[in-house]
């Protein structure tokens, strides 16, 4: 166990290093530059500022620069926010964004697993299809346009919850419904299906022919069995929410990282796209670990080392 | 069993939070007086005035700071640090005096070696000002930014500690106009040193001497409070308690706050607007800034000036702004904005209107492009329209594409809509072959948009050039700078020239439609430079 | 106790020759792999009325090809603008030119001085296009992003899916980086890289599909493979020496059916709001194209004023991806061994 953890976090380093290298490259190709009003600056001024950013350097001293810069956990400053180091901006958005990520996933995962149970067991009933409806439903409304519709009936017309802001637990719950239906959705028909070829297996048959009860043939066996291809799909899915979901941080006026992200990229703050983009990956590398180390334990019939035989 | 335990318990606590939460804002929106809430589009990136670039810093510090002149309604010159000035009669020294009493909010006085500090910083090319280029015309000022002399040789001087001397290499008329905006305020040399890099990057890291002063700005936060500032000068005549700004960066989100009273200004977008429009409320407020085409002279389609004519006359502006835009924006009377400067009584706008320049004439266009096409031997022209990426600007683009092709024949527009920085980035570089451009004036003077066009301006990136052109934007500011008539007239001129060559053909004069509640009194709004002044601004009735 | 019985051959008596092969003989008829799951397909009502609208849908939207091209989309009539739906002979508000303003309904067609015999049918946009034509155009482009999404997830993420859990060890080590690597870099940036070689438009966004649609994919098909692995059939058609390409294609892909088919009707949606997501910051297909997310994105900003404008494209997506999922859901019992009956 130790010596494939050991192998697996040296794979980790070696993963993010070249997350890095190129993304650093590709940087370099983007068009533009960070500068808002340079037609209006003297070339004198331009020059200290290349040479501010280190941007006067041949591109490989930048990249060395910009490796070593990220060991001492220093990702540069950010062009968009004058003298706003990346480090400080990721540190200030990132929890908003990671609380209403992992919400959103608790609820989408929680609320999935039941109604996909319950569509399971009451497969081609009217019960299966109305489930089967609603997540398909949830799913293919974008979810803007659920954030939209949350905000104008429940918050506005309503009245019961804020209609934008952060600053308490009341704000995030209509975000996390609109960022929550859609792995809600998806968890849903993964439980299904995996639960449905389950139940016909022959050891819920004798779980059944045991005695035990409906509920304990789900929990205990339907249940766990059917939640291993899910795994896969939470982990990646949890990052890429707790990394943000620009739109509806944009529409509920959330201060989190999503929405930053898609502003560094279009004001050509390259500091900030290679630090969130190195954030998000080394989350993904690691979730993508312990996601490994979780399928070993629900599935015993798994090997940790991957290498069946 | 233990999850569904576990789940139980969860959505009890979600529950009570829900229920709480109810309550808690219902009770804080029993509105207090002299509180303002305002609505903001964009993050705030810095309070650093030597480095502030974009409207939302400009805004707030011109509201937090204070330099020697504040300016009032109308872009009228009202008083701020300045008592009194004397202008040498050549008109190239200033000796402001300075207001004493005035003070920091830490209490520290403003005197005249703040703006010495101030300015040297700003010129000092290590600071990385975007725009000391307005300081051009300042003894030494650009030898300054392109690093040949030092800071200390700026034509700025102290005198004790109430005396300000500026110098200037040339006239420039609109001096007045330039000490309202904040790049030209001054800086207190102590906080700027005492917190380094960190200056300006949260409301803590700053120091205020204008009508208010910020809390709750962490440097990357989407709301931040300006408070009243107890330590100004004027503070008796600041009515308002604290002003609440909110950044919502979509207009669906900032009008249904204001719907339910959390908000007492938003900006709207073109359908609110065109749907809002005469309700309580309804304001447009209008900006000193023109959208017009620009044209690649180096593509030799465009060097034809009957081609330019044609695009120009075949774009409806009055269709245009009032069914697609609907927002309060007007068609361009001509480059220089309506309303930003006028003379004995007469708009600028309207002196140097030239009718053919901005008129949409559709049997004229034919018959310009037909020729055209003939001149250049061509039956049809392919060429790309470059824009910004907002939604307006992609309202715009599918307008005009919509207009060109389906009445020129032979045309065929490729759109290219891109981010606002890789607009100016490809602009610069020649990268085009008709761009969308807009220019906003700094102050209130036509200047500030006519020098955009001389030859060798970088700005001009089109290369439209014009000897005359050039030579009456020269005189404005040499011979006939201190001569207010001849001045005018100068650039009427050259604003005619600019619009019968169609160096540009200008679209639009960008206005913003705002819902403001009725109670929200005494805000001022000027259409360039630095747009609002609180300072007077007051809550009456509900 | 044993009770001796006396059995001669007088106790039997011989079959006619027909019945004795009768017994032999397979009732039903024989059928191949295909032909049983589209047997069973048909018997699938939702999935048969999916399927007709699907193939409705793409007639309608590909058919439309001649009649709504660029010379036709970049023609407005600003005149027009912002018009409810109107369908003659129809009295219902709201399909009658008559919008809901404050509270109170009024005739669009008449406040706009709209001649008499002029209505679009789910009403106009902000330039007076039809947005029916438009909705039909925004499918078409909607339908080849997904198809796009779905060859790139059925080749490259299923074929890899199933090498690097197959092969295991090493091979799958490093395919693993790989996915690791190629979904760490967000598919913003290679959106606007592709932007910067191509022009902006459908082959970028195609090209940020292909790269990085799949990942998903191959990692749900490994997770299932490692399983599969395992299995009894698996080991037995090894131990009976068939080649890993035949055991991948008649064992693997057969009982890898559904995680396939759910992970593409997942597909589908993702790719086409992936694009929305495009239009929504600015950088996806440009006017005068138009796609259901670009329309999507345009109503939803209106929705308190134009609600039709949202409802309409959000309609035909919610239509086109119930149709697609309940195929799907059709498919898959039809070709997952596991289900047969």
């Amino acid at each position: 166990m130790k010596k494939y953890l050991a192998k697996r976090v040296f794979y980790m380093v070696l993963t993010l290093f070249l997350v890095a290298t190129i993304t650093f490259f590709l940087m370099k190709l983007m068009p533009g530059t960070p500068y808002s009003n340079q037609e209006k600056m003297t070339p004198e001024q331009i020059s200290i500022m290349n040479k501010q950013y280190c941007l006067d350097k041949p591109v490989w001293m930048q990249y060395l620069i910009y490796l070593v810069g990220m060991l001492h956990g220093d990702m540069g400053t950010s062009f968009q926010f004058s003298n706003q180091p990346v480090s400080y901006l990721i540190a200030t958005r990132l929890g908003a964004s990671a609380q209403l990520g992992i919400q959103a996933m608790i609820f989408g995962v929680f609320f999935g697993i039941i109604l996909g149970s319950i569509a399971a067991i009451n497969r081609n009933t009217w019960v299966d299809t109305l489930v089967t409806v609603l997540s398909i439903i949830g799913k293919s409304v974008p979810n803007f346009v659920l954030a939209v519709l949350l905000q104008y009936y429940i918050a506005l017309k309503l009245g019961i919850l804020p209609i934008a802001d952060w600053g308490g637990f009341s704000y995030t719950i209509l975000p996390t419904i609109a960022l929550g239906v859609g792995p809600l959705a998806e968890t849903a028909r993964f439980i299904r299906t995996g639960m449905v070829d389950v139940l016909n297996s022959d050891y819920i048959e004798l779980a059944r022919a045991k005695g035990l009860s409906k509920f304990q043939v789900v929990y205990h066996h339907a249940l766990r069995n059917s939640l291993i291809p899910l795994v896969t799909l939470i982990g990646p899915y949890t990052v890429a929410l707790m990394t943000g979901s620009m739109v509806i941080e944009n529409i509920f006026s959330i201060p989190g990282i999503g929405e930053q992200f898609v502003k560094s990229i279009t004001t050509n703050d390259y500091p900030t796209i290679m630090g969130v983009t190195m954030l998000f990956s080394a989350g993904l590398v690691a979730v993508i670990l312990l996601t490994d180390i979780i399928y070993g334990i629900i599935d015993p019939r798994i090997r940790l080392a991957g290498n069946g035989d | 069993m233990k999850l569904v335990k576990v789940a139980a318990s969860g959505a009890i606590v979600a529950l009570c939070a829900l229920t709480l939460g109810a309550c808690g804002s219902k009770s804080s929106s029993s509105t207090s007086k002299q509180v303002l809430n305002w609505n903001e589009t964009a993050e705030l990136p810095t309070m650093d005035l030597s480095t502030a670039t974009d409207t939302v810093s400009f805004d707030m510090l011109n509201n937090t700071m204070e330099g020697l002149y504040r300016l009032g309604k109308n872009s009228k010159i009202e008083p701020g640090l300045a008592t009194k000035t004397k202008v040498s009669s050549d008109g190239l020294t200033y000796t402001f005096t300075l207001r004493k009493g005035a003070k920091w909010s830490n209490g520290d006085k403003v005197t005249a070696k703040d703006f010495v500090y101030s300015w040297r910083r700003t010129l000092n090319p290590k600071t990385n000002s975007q725009y000391a280029y307005l300081f051009e015309g300042v003894k030494n000022a650009t030898d300054i930014m392109n690093g040949k002399k030092s800071p200390e040789t700026a034509g700025i001087k102290a005198v004790g500690d109430y005396k300000l001397v500026v110098t200037l290499d040339r006239q420039i008329p609109y001096l007045k106009l330039l000490m309202g905006f904040p790049v030209f305020f001054p800086q207190n040399q102590k906080v700027v040193e005492k917190y380094g890099s960190k200056y300006g990057t949260a409301s803590k890291y700053m120091v205020y001497d204008g009508p208010f002063q910020m809390t709750g700005w962490t440097g990357t936060n989407l709301k931040w409070t300006l408070k009243k500032n107890t330590n100004y000068w004027d503070k008796k005549n600041v009515k308002l308690s604290a002003i609440n700004y909110k950044v919502n960066k979509t207009t669906t989100t900032s009008y249904n706050l204001y719907q339910s009273g959390k908000l007492d200004a938003t900006s709207l977008s073109a359908e609110q607007a065109k749907q809002l429009k005469g309700q309580t409320g309804y304001t447009i407020r209008k900006a000193a800034s023109t959208f017009y085409f620009q044209y690649n002279q180096k593509n030799a389609a465009f060097k034809n000036k009957k081609i330019r004519q044609a695009l120009s006359m075949v774009v409806n502006r009055e269709q245009f702004v009032k069914k697609v835009l609907g927002d309060g924006s007007v068609p361009s009377k001509g480059l220089v904005s309506m309303g930003l400067a006028s003379r004995n009584g007469e708009d600028f706008a309207t002196a140097a209107y030239q009718k053919n320049g901005v008129t949409y004439n559709l049997s004229e266009a034919k018959k310009l492009w037909n020729e055209g096409l003939k001149e250049l031997g061509k039956t049809s022209l392919e060429f790309t329209l470059l824009s910004d990426d907002t939604d307006k600007a992609k309202n715009t683009t599918a307008f005009i594409q919509s207009a060109i092709e389906s009445n020129l024949k032979g045309s065929k527009i490729n759109v290219s809509n891109v981010p606002f920085k890789t607009r100016l980035a490809r602009t610069t570089s020649g990268d085009f072959d008709v761009v969308i451009s807009a220019w906003g004036a700094d102050f209130s003077d036509p200047i500030s948009f006519l020098d955009l066009f001389t030859s060798d301006n970088s700005y001009n990136a089109g290369k439209w050039s014009n000897a005359q052109y050039d030579k009456l934007i020269a005189a404005s500011k040499t011979t006939d700078a201190g001569d207010t008539a001849k001045r005018w007239n100068d650039l009427v001129s050259a604003e005619k020239i600019l619009m019968n060559d169609q160096g540009v053909a200008p679209l639009y004069q960008q206005a913003t439609a705002w819902m403001i509640k009725p109670k929200v009194k005494g805000v001022i709004y000027n259409s360039a430079g630095a747009n609002y002044n609180f300072k007077n601004a007051y809550i009456s009735g509900n | 106790m044993e009770e001796n019985l006396k059995v001669t051959s007088e106790d039997f008596q011989a079959l006619p020759k027909e019945e004795e092969l009768d017994a032999e003989k397979i009732a039903a008829p024989s059928l191949t792999f295909t032909q049983d799951a589209w047997r069973r397909l048909k018997k699938n009502k939702g999935a048969v009325v999916s399927l007709i609208i699907i193939v409705i849908m793409m007639v309608v939207a590909f058919g439309s090809t001649p009649f709504i091209n660029h010379s036709e989309l970049v023609k407005s009539a600003p005149q027009y603008a912002n018009l409810p739906a109107k369908i003659p002979g129809v009295n219902i508000n709201g399909l009658n030119g008559k919008l809901k303003q404050g509270g109170v309904w009024v005739d669009q067609y008449k406040a706009n001085n709209v001649p008499d015999g002029k209505y679009f049918v789910l009403g106009t946009d902000y330039l007076g296009h039809s947005l029916a034509q438009r909705i039909i155009y925004g499918t078409k482009i909607s339908l080849i992003v997904a198809v796009v999404a779905t060859f790139f997830d059925l080749t490259i993420g299923v074929s890899y899916g199933i090498i690097s859990g197959w092969k295991g060890g090493m091979v799958d080590n490093v395919m693993q980086r790989i996915i690791e690597i190629i979904s760490s870099i967000p598919s913003l940036v290679i959106v606007v890289l592709m932007l910067l070689v191509f022009k902006p438009g459908m082959t970028s966004i195609i090209c940020a599909i292909a790269i990085s649609s799949w990942t998903t994919m191959a990692r749900m098909i490994r997770a299932e493979t490692l399983q599969l692995k395992s299995q009894e059939y698996v080991l037995a058609a090894r131990t009976l020496g068939e080649s890993p390409v035949k055991i991948a294609i008649k064992h693997l892909v057969p009982n890898l059916s559904s995680i396939i088919i759910i992970q593409t009707m997942y597909t589908i949606p993702s790719a086409i709001f992936f694009e929305a997501f495009l239009s929504f910051i600015g950088i996806g297909i440009s006017a005068p194209e138009t796609s259901l997310g670009v329309l999507l994105n345009d109503g939803q900003k209106n929705f308190q004023f134009l609600p039709y404008q949202m409802w309409y494209p959000a309609i035909v997506l919610c239509v086109l991806m119930i149709s697609f999922n309940l195929l799907g859901d059709g498919l898959r019992d039809a070709f997952d061994p596991k289900t047969r009956r």
